[in-house]
């Protein structure tokens, strides 16, 4: 906890330190914004590390343990959201007459769709032809 | 499903955590295993069943 606590402060104190010297104008617009993109894409990998030191010390990312088999269905559950939330997109994006963008939300959904059924597809026939080719 | 993971545990004068970290999980999957809200892998039930030196049907009962 204490390092999650410290990991957030310092986040909070490197945005609001970019934050302050961008007011001072001492900083260019390019590099703040440089620096903005750096400091979140930093906290994704140093966030992870953290998780992952979390996990392994209370066995909670193990493959048989109850949280792992959460996670997984969590995950499941979360990609018809995810279509969900990218359709009521593309559909607001139609409504306001910005049809490309739109119709790549749409794409989208469709490319997700078929990576899905490749995938079971994949995964089926490897299942299948493992007892298939037994005596 | 019914198990007997509590009074196996307690018979051989194990804590949950103990049993967790023979076992290679949390805790909490100890906790839900035990309480019948979680059925386990068979990697899994196998391990806890060579923990207790025991079949995995001496601590799991499908009928349950």
């Amino acid at each position: 906890m204490r390092r999650w606590t410290l990991f957030a402060l310092a986040v909070v104190g490197a945005l609001g330190a970019v934050t302050a010297l961008s007011q001072t104008r001492l900083l260019p617009s390019v590099l703040t914004a440089i620096l903005f993109g750096l400091i979140v894409a930093a906290s994704g990998p140093v966030a992870k590390v953290l998780a992952d030191r979390s996990r392994s010390a209370r066995r909670t990312n193990a493959e048989d343990s109850i949280e792992h088999d959460i996670a997984q269905r969590a995950a499941a559950r979360t990609l018809p959201a995810a279509l969900v939330v990218i359709v009521a997109l593309g559909t607001g994006l139609a409504l306001k007459g910005t049809y490309g963008p739109a119709a790549l939300c749409y794409l989208g959904v469709v490319l997700v769709i078929v990576f899905h059924w490749i995938i079971y597809a994949v995964d089926r026939h490897r299942a299948l032809s493992a007892t298939t080719s037994l005596p | 499903m019914k198990n007997s993971l509590a009074d196996k545990r307690r018979e051989r004068e194990m804590l949950q955590d103990d049993l967790a970290r023979a076992v290679g999980v949390s805790r909490q999957t100890i906790i839900a295993i035990e309480r019948g809200r979680y059925d386990p892998r068979l990697t899994l039930a196998f391990r806890l069943a060579s923990t207790f030196s025991c079949r995995i049907e001496d601590i799991f009962d499908p009928a349950g």
